[in-house]
């Protein structure tokens, strides 16, 4: 089996702040091959856009720290990099693309400015190939009139179309790994579904692997191979997008599949929701840190803390003392049943 | 409101059993835990209580009358003398006691502190509130009044005024000699930055969810104004007094400085700088430098007071590192 | 833009217009001009008259106010002294239709303004200008715009210093400090500037005055600073380098006095801008890029942390002014500040009103370069 681009194993970031520790992630391991699309999903406040600013080694102490862990790309720690070397990861191998491309691009400067600056620090070229790079990246993602563009303004252009130039950016140095963290969030509908498709087609025509960090399970349904689960700071499920979607073994995917109006299935089920809030990350509660909010927690729940396992099929992995006494699947049925 | 709290009650007897009860915490607890945690706040509170409390009892307490002359025992005038026991300040040129002279001279400072800010927190607020709640010709022309006065050069015209004031038969003198006038007048030329920012918060927050919610409600104009959007802009409005109140105490011991202010021989803080700088190159220091102090000190509390009263009233600092 | 460049010079008369009705229908307040004219025996015979017709003082005071802005808008004599300022309007012209053609729409004014101020600056050397503010009411003799012209000078150089110093430190600190946020020189920074920011500049101008210039000469025999005054008495018998010196040891002293709150106030804004800016979404984005800490810092933070300092300091030049009027007064600096205190101890109705309208006039011409520069510096403003 070839090496995997991107390992992170037992990997914790903390915040300190007045109130105390914040654990904003606490313990995660995986892996990503290369030209993997990777789905992260979880609510607000559990980790999955931390985790990704890690691995960019954005988190800036002495606010927030990585504490403990490996994040092991292409065979070396990037945990043990200097910070000159960091800066030819960051942008040059694994890119980023952030939540609101409104306030994603400096508003002082052209676009084709901003191109073209991640082209020349990253590739050895003059500033009249770099330019040429940078009108190529804005074709490649579809925006008219790409030698216009490169002297407008970000103010000047819609969300959607930023975003484009940050996909352009993100995508014009041929980088290994793209961490998209929510690129369609701040964007409306009808948008979103083309901009996922471009990106996804670009990175696919690059041979670069994709990170798609989402609290939308449908954005993973459609785009993903891989999806885990993250609740809390930790992940709590693992699997293929289609193992998860047709036998979720952790309560809290349950729930969040019970939440997503489905338009494959003919029958209709009512809409369920997660009951409660997110954890505080600094007061965890003992044991599962769903239990709280969880209809199945029983005793050993809030005695032991439950770490991934395997259960159900082959390659999927839950976090849940009861994942294998449960049948999550069939419950859903019997709701639908009585209801 | 009945309903909002039965929710309320729920979603704690929820927590009650999960046991991640939390003590409620309301706005104004974290207000109080936020200004006492600015801890150059809290002394600055404690400075300003002393010279307001010092300032109102001074006639009580054993002060020397600020206006008279101190005599020796073979009657002679004790002019210029050092501080020391009995005389912790020391005299002024005309043999008057400067620690009596300091404290009455706060006197004419904080009344004109006081009343300026009282007359910029009223006026800049409900010009501000209405421009902000009735868009188009009231807002525009109040904008464009407001926009007018200032534009006015603060001091130049303050010095005019202070010049001319005593001058005009027709006033009262408590207006003409006091600081009453000269607070008055601060207060006319420096409502205006409080008034743009009042507007400002008020059409931002008019057209807010919670007010559309409590329009959508039946709620009337008043209850709007005075129940959602007004709490919410009660922070700029204080700390642009607090701003307003440590610049009039500024400008108006400049304009004594200047010989325009509160005339003689009442004591003030700018007179007594004056008067204390021109007798320091001979070598007594004391006047400038106790005058100055007492003024510096009065102005810095209230910044400090203000900055304190902004990071308390700021809602978005809820973990802010330290 | 036109339109907005009219717009705003509409403003400013507007806004002039207000000053000089109040600061008029003030002094009238006090008393007729023609009381205190009767009691100053210094006049010759024959002035009251005249001045009472010139300036209609036995009318109603809106007629008064009327002949008053009609004359002092009114230009006694503006001719070219040589064919220079005709020149220097040609090649205005053709650069203004130059920037029109190839500059980018957003640097236009900025261009325009720029040589504007370049030209009227030489046409105006090779020029007569004299505009009839009358004679100051005090004296009977001395022509208010010889006065006023002649002292403008000295309030330009000392304003301007101490904005310059304001400015050169007041920045950096900020930055400095935004830098290195919650670190001891952070706080000492922040808690110096409240401290600078609460002393009035008359005390720091009376005591820089009484103990750096002053004392410091008695007690070391030193003499570091001159007490007042512009420039020494033998200034024209001077070397160039020893006049230097001798503007920078009158100069510094009152300088920063007024400039003291204003580095306090710059730096603390800065700060917070800086600390705004580099919490901002853009700034992780060019982190993420691969750039360089000192890229991201001097390229992206600085460049937009620098914006809003411009409005500030468009604020802050009535203050400025407004402090070299007490500083004139304490280090006997001959501007326009002093003589406005002195003209007003006497009431003196024409000089007090030139004086107002040109500290008016420059604060509405420093506004609009402000809002120009703002618009240099920040894309998205539009002028419209």
């Amino acid at each position: 089996m070839a090496e995997p681009l991107l390992e992170v194993n037992d990997l914790r970031t903390y915040f300190s702040t007045e109130e105390g520790i914040v654990r904003a992630v606490d313990g995660i391991s995986f892996t990503l091959d290369r030209q993997e699309r990777l789905g992260i999903v979880g609510e607000s406040g559990s980790g999955k856009s931390v985790t990704a600013m890690s691995i960019m080694r954005l988190i800036e102490p002495p606010a927030g720290e990585v504490v403990t862990g490996t994040i092991t790309f292409k065979g070396r720690n990037l945990l043990e990099y200097d910070e000159a070397d960091m800066q030819d990861i960051r942008g040059g191998q694994i890119a980023m693309i952030f939540q609101d491309p409104m306030t994603a691009l400096n508003p002082v400067y052209t676009i084709g400015d901003q191109l073209m600056e991640t082209i020349m620090l990253h590739q050895k070229v003059s500033r009249k190939e770099a330019y040429d790079i940078a009108l190529t990246a804005i074709e490649d993602v579809q925006i008219p009139g790409a030698k216009s563009r490169m002297e407008t303004y970000p103010h000047e252009l819609s969300g959607g179309m930023r975003q484009r130039i940050m996909i352009a950016m993100g995508l014009s140095c041929n980088p290994d790994l793209l961490i998209a963290d929510e690129p369609t969030t701040a964007l409306d509908v009808t948008t979103q579904a083309q901009i996922m498709d471009l990106m996804l087609h670009l990175a696919d025509e690059r041979g670069t692997a994709v990170m798609l960090i989402t609290h939308d399970l449908g954005v993973v349904a459609g785009f993903c191979d891989n999806v885990q689960v993250m609740y809390g700071g930790g992940i709590v499920e693992k699997g293929t997008v289609g193992q998860l979607f047709a036998n979720p073994q952790h309560p809290y995917t349950w729930g969040l599949l019970g939440s997503l109006a489905r338009m494959d299935e003919e029958e209709q089920h009512r809409l369920r929701s997660v009951r409660g809030a997110p954890p505080s990350l600094i007061n965890l509660p003992s044991g599962c840190r769903f239990r709280p909010r969880c209809d199945f927690a029983v005793d050993v729940c809030a005695q032991a803390f439950p770490l991934l396992r395997d259960s159900g099929e082959p390659g999927q992995e839950s976090a849940c003392h009861r994942a294998n006494e449960l049948d999550l699947k069939s419950i859903v049925q019997e709701e639908e049943v009585t209801a | 409101m009945t309903d909002t709290r039965g929710a309320g009650e729920r979603l704690e007897e929820l927590d009650a059993v999960e046991g991640l009860a939390v003590e409620p915490i309301t706005q104004w607890d974290l207000f109080w835990t936020r200004l006492r945690r600015h801890r150059l706040a809290m002394v600055a509170a404690g400075v300003l209580t002393f010279m307001v409390l010092l300032v109102v009892l001074a006639p009580l307490l054993p002060f020397e009358d600020p206006t008279q002359r101190l005599l020796d025992d073979t009657g002679r005038t004790l002019r210029n003398i050092g501080p020391r026991g009995g005389i912790l300040f020391g005299t002024d040129e005309l043999g008057r006691d400067v620690l009596s002279r300091v404290v009455y001279g706060g006197r004419a400072s904080l009344i004109v502190g006081g009343v300026t800010g009282a007359l910029v927190c009223t006026m800049g607020t409900l010009v501000g509130s209405i421009a902000g709640y009735y868009p188009g010709p009231v807002d525009q022309s109040l904008m464009r009044f407001t926009d007018l006065v200032l534009g006015l050069p603060l001091l130049p015209v303050a010095i005019v005024v202070g010049r001319i004031l005593p001058d005009v038969e027709w006033l009262p003198s408590w207006v003409g000699d006091g600081p009453i006038g000269i607070a008055l007048l601060l207060g006319f030329l420096s409502w205006g930055g409080l008034a743009r920012i009042v507007r400002a918060e008020f059409l931002s927050l008019r057209e807010k969810e919670f007010v559309e919610a409590a329009r959508a409600a039946g709620a009337n104009d008043r209850r709007i104004v005075f129940r959602h959007i007004l709490p919410n802009a009660i922070s700029p409005i204080i700390v642009q007094t607090t701003l307003i109140v440590g610049i009039a105490i500024i400008v108006e011991a400049a304009l004594s400085f200047l010989g325009f202010g509160i005339p003689p021989p009442t004591p003030t803080w700018g007179g007594i700088v004056s008067e204390g700088g021109r007798i320091a190159v001979r070598g007594f220091w004391w006047q400038l430098v106790f005058g100055g102090t007492a003024l510096v000190v009065t102005v810095l509390s209230i910044n400090f007071l203000g900055d304190g009263l902004r990071d308390a009233l700021d809602p978005t600092q809820t973990i802010e590192r330290k | 833009m036109f339109a907005y460049i009219i717009r705003r010079l509409v403003y400013g008369a507007v806004t002039l217009i207000a000053l000089s009705f109040i600061v008029f229908m003030m002094l009238q307040a006090a008393g007729s001009p023609l009381d205190r004219l009767y009691l100053n025996n210094l006049l010759e015979d024959g002035f009251i008259e005249e001045v009472t017709r010139l300036w209609g003082l036995d009318q109603p005071l809106l007629v008064q106010y009327w002949k008053w802005l009609t004359n002092y808008v009114q230009p006694l004599d503006f001719s070219p002294q040589n064919i220079i300022p005709w020149i220097v309007l040609g090649i205005v012209a053709v650069a203004i239709a130059a920037i029109w053609r190839f500059a980018e729409p957003r640097f236009r004014p900025a261009w325009i303004l720029g040589v504007v101020f370049v030209g009227a600056m030489v046409a105006l050397r090779n020029m007569n200008i004299e505009f009839d503010w009358g004679i100051s009411f005090n004296s009977g003799s001395t022509l208010v715009w010889d006065e006023v012209f002649s002292r403008a000078g000295a309030t330009f150089r000392l304003g301007f210093t101490a904005l310059g110093i304001a400015l050169i430190v007041g920045i950096p600190l900020g930055i400095y400090q935004a830098l290195r946020q919650y670190s001891f020189f952070d706080q000492l920074g922040t808690f110096s500037a409240f401290v600078a920011f609460s002393t009035p500049i008359f005390v720091i101008g009376v005591a820089l005055q009484t103990y750096v210039a002053f004392r410091f000469e008695e007690w070391t025999g030193v003499k570091l600073f001159f007490v007042a005054g512009m420039t020494g008495d033998n200034y024209a018998q001077l070397s160039f380098i020893d006049q230097m010196g001798d503007i920078f040891r009158h100069l510094t002293l009152p300088a920063i006095s007024i400039a003291l709150i204003s580095l306090a106030g710059y730096s603390r804004f800065q700060r917070a801008s800086m600390l705004e800016v580099m919490r901002s979404d853009y700034l992780r984005t060019a982190k993420a890029k691969g750039l360089s800490r000192r890229t991201i810092i001097v390229k992206h933070a600085l460049r937009n942390a620098l914006i809003p300092i411009v409005t500030l300091v468009s604020i802050d030049i009535a203050f400025i002014i407004g402090g070299a009027i007490i500083t004139e007064s304490i280090f006997g600096w001959p501007g326009l500040g002093r003589k406005y205190i002195e003209a007003l101890g006497v009431v003196d109705f024409p000089v007090i009103m030139a004086i107002v309208l040109v500290i008016g006039i420059g604060i509405v011409i420093m506004n609009i370069v402000a809002d120009i520069l703002y618009g240099v510096l920040d894309p998205r403003v539009r002028y419209d």
